[in-house]
């Protein structure tokens, strides 16, 4: 069966009241980034990924995980 | 008016970006059959315009495409255009591109079992598809990418 890396950066980003343009400058990319990572369009790099956990302060694990 | 922050200044840019790579691909093509209807009369000084005008424009297009344009802004700016999502999009262009040129080529191959094609018809042919299956498989997938939001 396919795997996919799934999220929670959706819910952490509106739970901390940012907006994607806010989150996008913390880590350097463009807003599309952002966008197209919440809605699994576009799975990040393993650098991408410490980065919005990191600017998210939580651990990597948290907010992003694999689904079978 | 408030002067844009560089995040803002990269947003504008890729939606730009992504509007005129179509505009620019349809320009593109539309070129195309003034070649063919005219492939004739290339050996006059008009001929040799229309040959010049469309391969200007392919390097162009092949450079936009190889480093995801915004030439004249900082290289902050650039950055943020040319940032992990463009790159993706980038890549699946020119895949797409690729696969694009090889069916263009065994196209070429099989028709000219019947109808000889010339080696600039053929260089034309395969080059005008591999660039615009390129440009409009980034274009489609930047604006996809700022429409879902």
């Amino acid at each position: 069966m396919a795997e996919r890396l799934a999220n929670g950066l959706k819910e952490k980003r509106s739970e901390l009241g940012l907006t994607q343009a806010e989150l996008a400058e913390r880590v350097g990319v463009t807003r599309k980034t952002i966008n197209t990572v919440e809605n699994g369009v576009f799975t990040p790099s393993a650098l991408l990924a410490i980065k919005l956990a990191a600017a998210l302060s939580v651990p990597v694990e948290r907010l992003f995980w694999i689904e079978r | 008016m408030a002067e844009q922050s560089i995040a803002q200044q990269a947003e504008r840019l890729s939606q730009k970006r992504s509007r005129i790579l179509f505009v620019l691909a349809a320009v593109f093509l539309s070129q195309q059959a003034t070649y063919f209807s005219s492939r004739h009369d290339l050996a006059s000084p008009v001929g040799h315009v229309k040959i010049a005008a469309w391969l200007v424009l392919s390097i162009v297009l092949l450079l936009m495409l190889a480093t995801g344009g915004g030439w004249f802004r900082s290289t902050e700016v650039r950055a943020l255009l040319n940032d992990e999502t463009t790159r993706e999009h980038r890549r699946e262009g020119f895949v797409n591109g690729f696969w694009a040129a090889c069916l263009a080529s065994i196209t070429i191959y099989a028709v000219d079992l019947f109808e000889p094609v010339s080696g600039r018809d053929t260089v034309h042919i395969i080059l005008t598809v591999a660039i615009a299956t390129a440009l409009l498989t980034f274009a489609r997938l930047e604006r996809r990418a700022h429409r879902d939001g």
